[in-house]
């Protein structure tokens, strides 16, 4: 007689193998799109970070990379070494951070304020307008800031000028650097950056803002109370991405728009690597302490994303 | 969803993905043009036959280098001054026919040379024949990694026009070879003598102040010249303000230095003094005294207020306008400002408006015009090259007078006579209609060759070429330190704080001018020099300059 067991019968587990097979199988098309992409970053991303052994060599041209000396901490202790070390550290650390609090809102702000816009016409226009100078190459866009700036013959000093006042020498003067630098860049990408955040309003519920008009909320608490809890999510996310950019200044603005004349608020380590490490043809110094900026990136946005984590429950990882 | 859409969506996206993946290994576009000019349709030869009876062609310093055509490569920039291909120039194209060369000429942007030749050197794979480098190898960094074939023996051997061009500039070899004796480049070489770096005056400006010329000596003088331009409309366009006393772009300021007796400009602001004693210029008490005269200058407006960030456009659109008292710069620029003020203003019998003037008397007596480094760019033959001998054969025929005289006055019979030994211009090449000495190939120096200083010269009007050569001659002050390749101890000096050194004084210039540091705080800023490790860069200069010396 057959006994059968009064506890369920445990199946067989299947295989992890067969299970990943299954799923690769079932999203094969959608696996072959990713492939590309796949293949992209590993050759131009992760096959290259190899090369990141020069930053503790003592690299000779035409020897290759992974030939000469070991000199393991050299070059950084060179660069902290260097009298302009805090100097620059200080001025890429407060350019990302003025970027950080005066730009990171403003997009925020701007597409709270289009989603209140009702006249589609006139909403489509100014959402058009607004994103229009992300596309001005770097190069034009410092072109802009010299002629609109220029003491003698620039715009904005010829109104300073009929306002009564003294032309003032923005371009030379270290005071003005920082804020040339972040009012264009917030200028030029408030309104591709808003981009998102209004279409993460635009996926919100009508019906909570139909029960707070019920409820006879104001308008600004309706934004305070409905539409930036909605979007926090983006919100935290963008800003932990943003956190991870906060030691790396752009190099393109900088270099176009610096002199030896504001040097002082202007020099970041970017400018700092290209000037020491690039111009004297010293790759190992510029990638020692390009690497230094990218350790210091991903710390921030590690630490970024655990306190998001703990504090909100929202996270890139 | 029916089975023959899923198909045809299945069938759209493999397609996708076929179309991404191949674009990944597309070929990215190359920044260089290659252009392949032949001086005759021969095939590639060699300059030896296998057979031991046919006679070797022996090459003595002229044209043609070798009995067959011969195939060179070489990666150079396209010459800022370029406006046509180099296959088109013609005068260089009669070059390299009479030397039996095919030249394949990969070209870069001048713009981006820099950026591009630096990586490519760093890999050094498949480069060609000749390459020219961005710099001057300062720590031989090339040199060490064998990228570069030395050439000591062929200097010895083949080096016939070189020698007599080392023989012309007697630092220039020295410049050129390395601590053990060895020499891996040949250098473009400027001329020194005849192109000269000088004072110009807007003779316009100094009649309309009730001035002349000739009265400006000194630098007290010229300061008083700049004052009366300052509060004149000397441009005569009802706007008093428009005038613009001294021009300068960042850059300039530093050959001023030598009205103080000060070398800031090709030696990195280190000179070496009659007593042999190198010292910086920048620490110089000489150097305080030249800050305060600018520092003087910017405050009551008569220097150029955007100086730190002026550009060529900036400087041509002021021209433009007339609106320039005076300036800095190479005596040869002159007649080309002097026509972008009045393009009708006739090169052959007027005298130019922007003026070279005799130099002036500086405060310590120094009388100068800057002069250069003869060294300028480096070329190479790579260990790529197959055949050095004769790539290095074509390269001494570059330096030939044969050369010189075809590359800067053109085809004898087209573009100028020999009457009684001297040689008088055509029209063709005087009037220059439609850039005609540009598209010839006037004044490129992308190839390994020289500045002919009587050339450069014949392009200018006769009152700026008498000046250069009769008078600027006499106060010409050259570099007194040269470039010259150093120790590998003294490169990790150089190394470790040059760069910064040099920060600080082009941050500091700017500062003490525009009197954002005052120069009361002059003790402060010769500390900060000396806690920056000066004194070690200074004792690297001495040493590498009594080396150069030594060996001259």
């Amino acid at each position: 007689m057959k006994q059968t067991s009064l506890y369920p019968v445990q199946e067989k587990p299947i295989k992890k193998r067969f299970v990943l097979i299954s799923v690769l199988n079932r999203d094969k098309y959608l696996y072959a799109m990713f492939l590309p992409f796949l293949i992209y970053y590993i050759i131009f991303n992760y096959i290259p970070m190899t090369g990141l052994v020069i930053a503790f060599k003592d690299f000779k041209p035409g020897h290759g990379i992974y030939h000469g000396d070991w000199v393991g901490l050299k070059w950084i202790i060179q660069f902290f070494n260097s009298p302009y070390a805090y100097r620059t550290i200080r001025n890429t650390v407060l350019i990302s951070l003025y970027q950080l609090l005066f730009g990171f809102p403003i997009p925020i702000l701007f597409a709270v304020c289009i989603s209140e816009i009702r006249q589609i016409r006139f909403k489509r226009i100014v959402q058009t307008a607004s994103y229009l100078p992300h596309f001005i190459s770097t190069v034009v866009l410092v072109g802009i800031i010299m002629n609109f700036f220029a003491i003698n013959n620039g715009i904005v000093n010829n109104i300073i000028e009929k306002l009564g006042e003294n032309r003032i020498n923005f371009l030379i003067n270290p005071r003005w650097f920082r804020t040339l630098y972040v009012g264009s860049g917030i200028w030029s990408s408030f309104g591709f950056s808003s981009i998102i955040y209004i279409a993460a309003i635009t996926g919100i519920d009508p019906s909570l803002y139909e029960a707070a008009k019920i409820d006879g909320i104001t308008k600004f608490k309706q934004v305070y109370h409905i539409t930036l809890p909605m979007i926090s999510t983006t919100i935290v996310i963008l800003f932990i991405l943003q956190l991870g950019r906060v030691m790396s200044v752009g190099f393109e603005k900088v270099f176009l728009m610096y002199s030896p004349a504001v040097y002082e608020t202007a020099d970041v380590i970017s400018t700092y690597i290209y000037r020491q490490g690039i111009e004297s043809s010293s790759y190992s110094f510029a990638s020692a302490v390009g690497l230094f900026n990218s350790l210091i990136n991903f710390s921030f946005v590690y630490t970024a994303n655990r306190i998001s984590r703990m504090t909100t429950q929202i996270s890139l990882w | 969803m029916s089975s023959e859409n899923k198909h045809g969506i299945r069938r759209i996206c493999l397609l996708l993905c076929l179309i991404l993946t191949l674009s990944l290994f597309a070929c990215g576009t190359a920044e260089s043009t290659t252009e392949s000019t032949t001086g005759s349709t021969t095939s590639t030869g060699g300059t030896t036959s296998d057979d031991p009876s046919t006679p070797v062609y022996e090459y003595t310093g002229s044209a043609p280098i070798s009995d067959e055509t011969v195939t060179i490569t070489i990666l150079t920039t396209n010459d800022a001054s370029k406006i046509l291909g180099f296959s088109e120039m013609t005068w260089w194209q009669e070059v390299l026919e009479r030397a039996n060369v095919n030249l394949v000429m990969d070209e870069i942007d001048s713009s981006s040379y820099a950026d591009v030749i630096r990586p490519r050197l760093a890999a050094a794979v498949d480069l060609p024949d000749i390459v020219q480098l961005s710099g001057r190898d300062d720590d031989m960094s090339y040199v060490n990694s064998g990228i570069f074939v030395e050439l000591t023996d062929y200097y010895d051997e083949f080096g016939y026009n070189l020698t007599k061009q080392f023989e012309e500039h007697t630092m220039l070899k020295s410049s050129i070879t390395t601590p053990d004796g060895k020499i891996f480049y040949i250098p473009y070489i400027f001329t020194t003598a005849n192109n000269s770096r000088c004072l110009m005056i807007n003779n316009d400006f100094v009649n309309s102040v009730g001035m002349e010329i000739g009265q400006i000596k000194t630098i007290d003088d010229y300061y008083e010249y700049l004052v009366a331009v300052g509060q004149n409309d000397t441009n005569n366009n009802s706007d008093p303000a428009d005038e613009v006393p001294l021009f300068m772009r960042a850059g300039m300021i530093q050959i001023w230095g030598m009205y103080w007796g000060l070398d800031l400009v090709d030696s990195g602001g280190f000179q070496r003094e009659a007593n042999g004693e190198v010292i910086c210029g920048y620490s110089d008490e000489r150097y305080r005294e030249m800050l305060a005269f600018f520092n003087r200058l910017y405050d009551e407006n008569l220097l150029y207020s955007e100086f730190a960030t002026a550009n060529f456009d900036t400087q041509n659109a002021l021209f433009a306008n007339n609106q320039v008292g005076s300036l800095i710069h190479f005596v040869s620029n002159s007649t080309g400002y002097s026509q972008r003020i009045n393009p009708e203003w006739d090169f052959f019998t007027d005298e130019p408006i922007i003026q070279p003037v005799v130099p002036l008397t500086g405060p310590y007596g120094d009388q100068h015009v800057y002069g250069r480094d003869a060294l300028g760019t480096l070329f190479g033959i790579t260990r790529f090259c197959e055949d050095p001998e004769t790539v290095f054969k074509f390269i001494d025929y570059l330096f030939s007078e044969e050369v010189g005289e075809l590359t800067w006055y053109g085809i004898e019979g087209v573009d100028y006579e020999r009457v009684d030994g001297e040689i008088a211009l055509n029209s063709i090449y005087i009037d220059n209609e439609d850039n005609y000495r540009s598209k010839q190939g006037y004044n490129f120096s992308g190839l390994p060759s020289y500045q002919l200083g009587g050339g450069y010269m014949a392009t200018q009007c006769d009152f700026v070429r008498d000046m250069s050569n009769n008078v600027l001659s006499q106060y010409v002050m050259n570099p007194t330190i040269t470039f010259s390749y150093k120790l590998e101890s003294e490169n990790e000096v150089i190394q470790a704080y040059l760069a910064d050194i040099q920060t600080y004084f082009s941050e500091n210039l700017m500062a003490f001018i525009m009197g954002t540091r005052s120069l009361d705080t002059w003790d402060s800023y010769i500390s900060d020099l000396e806690r920056m490790n000066l004194s070690e860069i200074i004792a690297v200069y001495q040493a590498a300059s009594d080396r150069a010396v030594a060996n001259q």
